[in-house]
């Protein structure tokens, strides 16, 4: 019997398929390794069905995997993700490193009630911050502004200053703000 | 919807009211040892700090949340910053502080809206005050009748 140089084609073709659904999964759960425990509590039996589905047609799985993360265009009704951050790129001031924010995040206090580390009683939050960074992420410092109260209403307080102002720094991967950390705000 | 009971503030040998939540935001962010649980509608935020303003800086000196019969109970400090039983130095906070003074001249009845004779704002820099002024409020007739005040009245009994 002559073999078809289809069934060769199909034969690379789920193999690419195979190889890039295994790459999208490492690449989405590389954050959170305890994901893969879930791999070995049936999770790949369960889904069989679907990963079949998904093999055959990969291309448009594994778009749709990605798009999300890599902020590509999505078809359907144009729904974008809810943006999880304060903190967008308007309002990023400048690139820093975490040796330059951790000296300007040092609290001086004459009555000793700060921890003498970096940022004060804000020090686990911004380890915790930091921790979420890779070695290719930018940090990144920003202001967001706040808004001036123009209430003029008799009852209403006469607030001299912006409201909701804050300060901070992000963590900024593929112009996309990933991780955010405030050191200050009204 | 319920006026909220204010925190306090010891400002220049003088207990205030005090209309801002200067630890709201560090309870949002920062993973602190203990948690604090919602409290009853007059205290959502199931706490009440008292600040103070030692030489120019401004600290937290006290936490305290509200039981069942409305009394003040002291929460165990040292559980929220080890370490600092006399209080913690609020770097964090950067803005005004509004402090309410004299009589209620019109009370709503949610958050912290009412209106006092005079608002004390301190002006705050990253926990180090930079200065101060104080507004006097405008007196609205319309909420002068007998029915109100006593209603004022009663909404202060409330809170003390």
């Amino acid at each position: 019997m002559m073999q078809s140089p289809y069934w060769s084609w199909l034969a690379w073709y789920l193999i690419a398929g195979a190889v890039g659904i295994a790459a999208s999964v490492i690449y989405l759960n590389q954050d959170a390794p305890e994901n893969w425990k879930k791999f070995g509590d049936g999770k790949l039996i369960r889904n069989a069905p679907l990963m079949l589905v998904a093999l055959l047609t990969w291309p448009l799985a594994v778009y749709m995997v990605l798009a999300d993360k890599l902020h590509l265009p999505q078809p359907g009704n144009g729904y974008k993700p809810k943006n999880e951050f304060h903190c967008q790129r308007k309002h990023l001031t400048k690139r820093v490193t975490i040796a330059e924010a951790e000296a300007a995040g040092k609290v001086v206090d004459p009555l000793h009630r700060v921890p003498d580390l970096p940022f004060g009683h804000l020090h686990q939050a911004w380890e915790a911050f930091t921790d979420k960074r890779r070695s290719t992420d930018q940090l990144w410092a920003f202001t967001i502004p706040g808004e001036l109260d123009v209430n003029t209403s008799s009852r209403h307080p006469k607030w001299a200053t912006p409201r909701g102002a804050k300060r901070g720094y992000a963590v900024v991967r593929w112009r996309k703000v990933r991780a955010e950390f405030f050191y200050e705000w009204d | 919807m319920t006026a909220q009971t204010a925190e306090h503030l010891i400002f220049q040998g003088e207990t205030l009211r005090l209309c801002t939540e200067p630890l709201s935001h560090l309870l949002k962010t920062q993973a602190l040892p203990t948690e604090i649980a919602p409290g009853g509608s007059l205290l959502w935020r199931g706490y009440c700090g008292t600040w103070s303003i030692e030489g120019d800086r401004l600290y937290l000196k006290k936490l305290e949340t509200q039981n069942n019969e409305l009394e003040f109970v002291e929460l165990p400090f040292e559980s929220f910053f080890p370490g600092y039983p006399d209080g913690v130095f609020a770097h964090w906070f950067t803005g005004e502080l509004r402090c309410p003074r004299g009589e209620c001249m019109e009370f709503v009845n949610v958050g912290f809206p009412s209106v006092y004779e005079q608002d004390l704002f301190i002006s705050v820099d990253k926990g180090i005050v930079t200065g101060e002024r104080v507004v006097q409020n405008q007196f609205n007739p319309l909420r002068a009748t007998k029915e109100y005040m006593q209603l004022v009245e009663h909404r202060h009994k409330l809170k003390k």
